[in-house]
């Protein structure tokens, strides 16, 4: 599903190049729960970011399915990035003007969805998530862990193949982030492929493969039996 | 989406609700003045244009000249004007010639009185060469007999109602019976030529004239001539062959007296202001200045908006990345955006729309114009309200969309919120907005305080005449042949009355022109006329007025010659070519074939408002064929509602049946700064809301500015700094821009300002404190402005915005 290459990615500035990462080769399948951990600067997000397509290596290949996503144009990666990925982050990042509904709502309208259907589809995640009586409220009026529960339903909402989370639990109280971490299982029981990054050691235990980043290098690449 | 968009565009309008309603009041304010400004506009530059053959049309202008300079410059030229240029040029399709009637009464079997306002001798030509038409009577025979006239529909109205007016008689001043052939449409509103009676021009011509000269004097001015060209013709080269031609037709001396000028139809109204105009006509200048500020206001509250949207930017960014992140393009982005200028343009235009309709009795009041204001009717102010519509929506709306559209999510959602807009070309713009504000305001400023500087100049300049204490009183309208008598004796009773300190009565009074140009040569010289205003007044009128005597005398009652003596002003004098007044004494002239001696010569005194040039002055003595169209009374106080008792019945003695018509010549004088005054009024009233658009604007994006910074200023003040230093930190920039801008106002509201005073014979010069002044004065509201804000986030406590 995705292949990655000798990803390269740096800062210049006047004297020297800043590497955030360096020689990044790397294969998911479909179906995988991987976690990418390391410490603070190890270029995770960056990696996340390259893979979900908000980002472009400096160098490198990168193949998302039969697509060669370094050779595309920008539309064309944007449309890739559009029908095939959800992201979830840490901070939520819900569009503060619109409700719980309208924030779910919101990615099926920019996939032209009819309007039954944005109906139903919100309705069913609204009750798999436990979250039917906050539809009308607006984000401010939910707790962290119940904002980060809309966060993941409007990522999954136009099914995307690929979910991908920059530490979807870092803002969380434990209780919460067990909850989100929780229906992320679910979900790749299900058959979601999930890439997340995460610095908690318990939580990286929920997927089947854990990247290890150091100084934008790959330090280990293991596979958890469950 | 749609719904969407809407959706959210509300919530952010109401959300940001200080900054929207700064936006909205301003779009109001600015789409308000507009509005009002485009209508007025539209309406004078509406005039004559009904007419179908209009670009064909031209007025001759005539221009008495005097070693190469005009000094005399007539709407209503000479009397040849028209027959030799058709006779000349087959150019020419047709003309047709207009003589005013004068005052004068017209009654219908003595059961009709009707003093109407502009009555005009008129050639039948008039109805081929405008698109006037006939309302009842046969346009064959358009005043085509002597004593014929046609009449417009409202004074058919006035005079018999519903009757059918063709074929009545109705008698001027009791002397000559016109018969109606006709009733004619009224002119528009709009129209520099109106009518309300027009009497056959073969009346004038053939039966009062009755010689020719009418038709062939070059020297005799007074008369409309209106030529028709056949289509395709080069005026401008037709106008420069008028010189041969009067050489041709006359002679060397005539060709080097008088200039003939075409002047197209459809732009007299704002571009012709000459002697003897139809009316007053209107100021090109003045319609300009106020389409130009009435955009000004709109003009900042678009840049306001512009500049509160780009400003706020930054707290759009965060959703902007996360719209990008769940599948937005940038098109549907530019959409939302766009939905929000849409949102606020169009409920600020039906506001507008509605207010407008709401003052409009009151914006009729200020610009005392008759302007019909009715929206629907006018394709062009509807196109405006579109124009201003759309054109706001998408300079508004554009340059914020893109701006924001343009945002990388990886950028805005990095670290989670101390995202930084690093847009260079933003900041720019930002800066580039509120320095055109600045200068917007400054030149305002400086241009108001000129105006108002230049009327108080002309209203306190030492006029030469004394206007004060005086009151007028016009002659009867319909009068006998016994009347010169009488005004004599009614002028003797007037000085019987205690509150009277003297009398004068004469043709003229201050206030207005002359009313009588005559062509004068020196006395038995073949020498070619000069042009010359020329009123008749008492010997005592220059004593009355207190006019000041440069060389000789006055008239004198006691000096029998006196009735064939006259005096000058020094310019006349001067038009005779004497360097010194008194070479001019003694000097004989040829008065329409009368002898007069030159006794005396006055100052130049401002018989109009100093706004107008000097003209060469002749003044005659009254006489049985002048006699007096006003009487002056000086009082010894202003304090008059015993003494109009006794005036009136003395009036009721000598011109029963008369009604009394009386008016101070103070008064009188000073409606001649009416426009001047008008200007002001709008131009400062417009100045103002510019100026207070501009503060809002100013206003909101300091506590935006303040709002962001809040916690550098906290930091500053943890380490040390006072609220002096922060209030210069946030106030700095801003008055960096407004000297910036008044670098940029000075040279460009003096080019303007001096246009405008370049419309004044006596001008002010413009001083520099005009603009040290307005510079200070926008430095002061801008600090004003802004001193709440920058004091507000200078003391507030540093642990609020630290705390978290």
């Amino acid at each position: 599903m995705i292949k990655l290459n000798n990803i390269e990615r740096f800062y210049k500035n006047a004297a020297q190049k800043t590497w955030v990462l360096k020689d990044v080769s790397l294969e998911i399948e479909p179906g995988e729960f991987v976690t990418i951990m390391g410490p603070s600067g190890a270029g995770k997000s960056t990696l996340l970011n390259i893979i979900g397509m908000l980002d472009q290596p400096d160098s490198g290949t990168y193949q998302f399915f039969d697509e060669e996503v370094h050779r595309l144009r920008e539309r064309k990666r944007n449309d890739l990035h559009k029908y095939y990925m959800g992201f979830v982050f840490q901070a939520y990042y819900l569009i503060d003007e619109l409700t719980v509904y309208e924030n779910i709502e919101t990615p099926l309208l920019y996939r032209n969805v009819k309007k039954a259907e944005r109906q139903s589809r919100i309705a069913d995640v609204l009750d798999r998530f436990n979250i039917v009586a906050k539809k009308d409220l607006f984000p401010h009026q939910l707790s962290g862990g119940q904002q980060q529960l809309v966060g993941v339903a409007r990522a999954i909402i136009a099914n995307p193949k690929l979910l991908l989370a920059d530490e979807p639990t870092g803002n969380l109280h434990s209780s919460q982030g067990e909850i989100i971490m929780d229906l992320f299982k679910e979900l790749h029981n299900e058959g979601m492929t999930i890439i997340q990054v995460t610095h908690n050691e318990k939580y990286a235990n929920y997927g089947t493969r854990v990247i290890e980043l150091e100084d934008g290098f790959i330090k280990e690449d293991r596979r958890i039996n469950t | 989406m749609l719904k969407n968009n809407l959706k959210i565009a509300f919530r952010h309008l109401i959300k940001d609700k200080y900054i929207s309603a700064i936006n909205f009041i301003g779009l109001v304010v600015g789409m308000v003045a507009v509005l009002f400004i485009w209508q007025y506009v539209a309406f004078e530059r509406s005039y004559d244009k009904i007419h179908e053959q209009g670009d064909r049309i031209f007025r001759v202008q005539t221009d008495r000249v005097k070693n190469g300079v005009p000094f005399m410059q007539f709407a209503s030229g000479a009397a040849c004007a028209g027959p030799v240029i058709a006779q000349n040029f087959p150019e020419v399709e047709k003309y047709v010639k207009l003589v005013e009637a004068g005052k004068a009464l017209y009654t219908y079997q003595d059961k009709v009185t009707f003093q109407p306002k502009k009555v005009y001798f008129a050639m039948p030509s008039l109805l081929d060469i405008f698109s006037f038409s006939l309302l009842e009577g046969n346009p064959e025979t358009f005043l085509n007999e002597p004593f014929t006239a046609s009449i417009s529909e409202s004074t058919a109205k006035s005079m018999f109602g519903e009757e059918n007016p063709i074929g009545k008689i109705i008698t001027r001043n009791g002397l000559n019976d016109y018969t109606i052939t006709s009733v004619i449409n009224d002119a528009p509103l709009n129209s520099h030529l109106k009518f309300d009676i027009l009497l056959s021009y073969v009346t004038y011509s053939d039966v009062f004239i009755g010689n020719g000269s009418s038709e062939t004097a070059p020297y005799w001015d007074g008369f409309l001539t209106y030529l028709l060209l056949k289509p395709n013709t080069d005026w401008k080269a037709l106008e420069s062959k008028f010189p041969d031609m009067l050489e041709r037709t006359y002679d060397k001396e005539t060709r080097e007296g008088m200039v003939f000028y075409l002047q197209p139809f459809e732009a007299i109204h704002l571009s012709s202001n000459l002697l003897n105009e139809t009316e007053t006509p209107g100021d090109g200048n003045a319609v300009q200045f106020l389409l130009i500020i009435g955009s000004l206001v709109l003009i900042i509250a678009w840049f306001n908006y512009i500049n509160l949207s780009t400003a706020r930017s930054e707290l759009r960014a965060k959703e902007v990345g996360v719209r990008k992140v769940i599948g937005s393009t940038r098109a549907s982005l530019v959409q939302q955006f766009m939905t929000e200028a849409v949102l606020i343009n169009s409920a600020a235009i039906v506001i507008a729309f509605l207010l407008a309709q709401l003052l409009k009795p009151w914006f009729i009041d200020l610009v005392e114009k008759p302007i019909p204001l009715d929206i629907w009717d006018n394709w062009s102010v509807l196109a405006t309200i579109l124009a201003v519509f759309f054109i706001g929506t998408f300079l508004t709306g554009l340059y914020p969309a893109f701006l924001l559209s343009s945002f990388k999510p990886i950028s805005v959602l990095k670290g989670g919120g101390s995202f930084r807009l690093r847009s260079a070309g933003s900041g720019w713009l930002r800066k580039g907005l509120l320095v055109f504000q600045f200068i917007a305001s400054i030149g305002l400023i400086a241009s108001t305080i000129i105006i108002y500087n230049q009327l108080n100049f002309m209203q306190n300049k030492k006029l030469g005449v004394d206007i004060d204490q005086t009151l007028v009183i016009k002659s009867p309208i319909a009068t006998d042949s016994l009347y010169s008598q009488k005004a004599k004796t009614f002028k003797k009773q007037l000085q019987n009355i205690p509150i009277v300190k003297s009398v004068s009565s004469s043709t003229s009074v201050p206030g207005q022109p002359f009313g009588m140009t005559a062509g004068v040569s020196r006395w038995g010289t073949e020498e070619g006329a000069l042009g010359f205003h020329a009123f008749a007044a008492d010997f005592n009128f220059t004593d009355v007025y207190d006019i000041e005597v440069i060389a000789g005398r006055a008239l004198s009652e006691k000096q029998k010659s006196d009735v064939n003596s006259c005096i000058l002003n020094i310019k006349a004098s001067e038009v005779f070519e004497f360097e010194n007044p008194e070479n001019a004494l003694g000097l004989e002239i040829d008065f329409w074939g009368d002898r007069f001696k030159v006794v005396g010569v006055v100052s130049n005194y401002h018989n109009e408002s100093p706004k107008s040039e000097i003209e060469p002055m002749i003044l005659r003595p009254i006489n049985e064929r002048f006699t007096p169209d006003y009487f002056s009374l000086k009082l010894n106080t202003s304090e008059i509602s015993q003494s109009i008792a006794s005036i009136e019945k003395t009036w009721a003695q000598i011109f029963p049946g008369n009604p009394l018509e009386y008016f101070f010549l103070d008064d009188h004088y000073n409606q001649q700064y009416n426009a001047e005054k008008l200007f002001g009024k709008i131009f400062s009233l417009f100045s103002g809301l510019a100026i207070f658009v501009s503060c809002l604007g100013l206003f909101a994006l300091i506590a935006f500015q303040a709002e962001r910074k809040k916690k550098e200023i906290s930091i500053r003040k943890v380490l040390g700094a006072s609220v002096a230093s922060i209030i210069g930190l946030l106030s700095r920039d801003f008055i960096r821009l407004v000297f910036l801008a008044l670098i940029i106002t000075i040279p460009l509201s003096w080019y303007f300002m001096n246009n405008w005073l370049a419309g004044f014979a006596e001008r002010i010069s413009i001083q520099w404190w005009v603009f040290a002044l307005a510079g200070l004065l926008t430095v002061g509201i801008a600090f004003l402005t802004m001193s709440f804000q920058s004091i507000k986030a200078a003391l507030a406590s540093p642990v609020d915005s630290l705390g978290s």
